[in-house]
Order: C-alpha cells, then structure tokens, then sequence
C-alpha cells in the first residue's frame, strides 16, 4: 500500500494539489486524506499491485513529499 | 506577485522587479533536496526492495535533471518575463507551473533539511542559518502565489 507520512514542512495546500495531481481526485478526497495525514500523522493513498504503488510512490517523491510503500497488514 | 490572467493554456503572473530578483536568486539554489534522500518503504524485508530503491533512486535523479532543463531552458527564454512599467510579467503554461511546483518543493525541503528538520517552525538564526531560512520561506511564498493561481475561483 501507498502511505503518506506528516512532516512540519510540506503546506497542507501544496499536499492536497499533489494528491489531486497523481491520483486524479477531486478536491474533497484530496482534503480528506491531507486532513487525515496532518492529524494521525498518516494515511493510506492506495492499495495497489507492488509495480503500482512502486509508481505512485515515485510520484509522490517526485513532489518531495514524505511517501513510501509499506506491506499490507 | 498576482495572477493577472489565465487561460486553458497559460497563466500571467505580474512580479515587481525585487519579487523577479527574489525569485531568479531562489530558482538558482535548485536542486537542494539530498541525491537518495527517502526509502522507497519502512518495511524491512519487503521482496524487491533493493531493487526498487535503486530503481527509484534513478528514476528521481532523472526527473531532476530534467527539471533543471527546463529550469535553464526558462531561465534563458526572453519571452517568458516581459518588461512592463511596473515590473514583469511572467507567462507559464499548466505543465511549467507543475514542474515549477516541484522545483519550489524541493528547495523548501532541502533548506529544511539542511536545517537539521526541525519540529518546530522557529530556528535559531545565524549567518549558517539564515539562508537556509530564507530560502525555505521565500520558496513556500511563491509556492502558495503559483498555487492560488491552480486552485481558480472557488
């Protein structure tokens, strides 16, 4: 799975833009899992296939933000 | 600096003659952000992991250098900041201003790193510092300029 991990220096603006960006979201569900980021310190973005999640991760690096691939539990 | 007008195809931005400055000095200290700076995964063991890290690793290290080709490629484009009375204007197409975003980015990050990544937002300033410092707030100022202008009328 796709986590993104909360760090004091990424603006809640800027994370939510990327979200709409590499997932194609809607502003809401971006918001969503920026809120749920900032506030648990964490959110799972997706749940995909190793190589896709290995891409999205990618992504999200692409953008500096604070994101890996974690095994589901 | 403020969005005077924008298209499908390409967003004018009105910077005054220091905020062009500003920005010009900011875009130079890219890239920022340490070479292999993130794990691709926490999960020690995950199958593949050395693998896509390297994969990974490379696939950063040539988006870098691809932004720093556009970067230069912008940088020397007479026709991207045009003189007016008051300052310049700037014109950027959707696909600039994304990789623009991501330049801003990782000068924020790596001056925070290069901080020490602090918690908290207040840092003890000294002549190490205070670049360090202003790069991070002066790049996550234009960051938000060129983010208002992606957002549109809400």
């Amino acid at each position: 799975m796709v986590v993104c991990w909360n760090d004091p220096v990424n603006y809640m603006e800027y994370v939510t833009h990327v979200f709409q960006v590499v997932f194609g979201w809607a502003r809401p569900k971006a918001e969503f899992h920026m809120l749920q980021v900032h506030e648990q310190g964490k959110s799972v973005l997706a749940r995909e296939s190793m190589e896709r999640a290995e891409a999205y991760v990618h992504q999200l690096q692409k953008y500096s933000l604070h994101a890996t691939m974690e095994r589901d539990q | 600096m403020n969005l005077i007008r924008s298209t499908k195809d390409q967003f004018q931005f009105r910077l005054g003659r220091r905020e062009k400055q500003l920005l010009l000095a900011l875009l130079k200290l890219y890239p920022c952000l340490p070479a292999a700076h993130q794990p691709l995964s926490k999960t020690s063991g995950l199958p593949g992991r050395e693998t896509g890290q390297g994969l990974l690793d490379e696939a950063l290290a040539e988006q870098r250098r691809e932004n720093r080709r556009q970067l230069q490629a912008l940088l020397a484009d007479p026709g991207r900041f045009q003189e007016q009375e008051t300052g310049w204007r700037l014109s950027l197409s959707p696909g600039d201003l994304e990789w623009l975003l991501q330049v801003l980015n990782d000068i924020r990050v790596g001056s925070w790193v290069l901080l020490g990544s602090p918690e908290e937002r207040l840092v003890q300033l000294d002549e190490k510092t205070a670049p360090q410092y202003w790069a991070m707030e002066m790049s996550g100022q234009f960051q938000m300029g060129f983010l208002e202008a992606t957002q549109g009328p809400n």
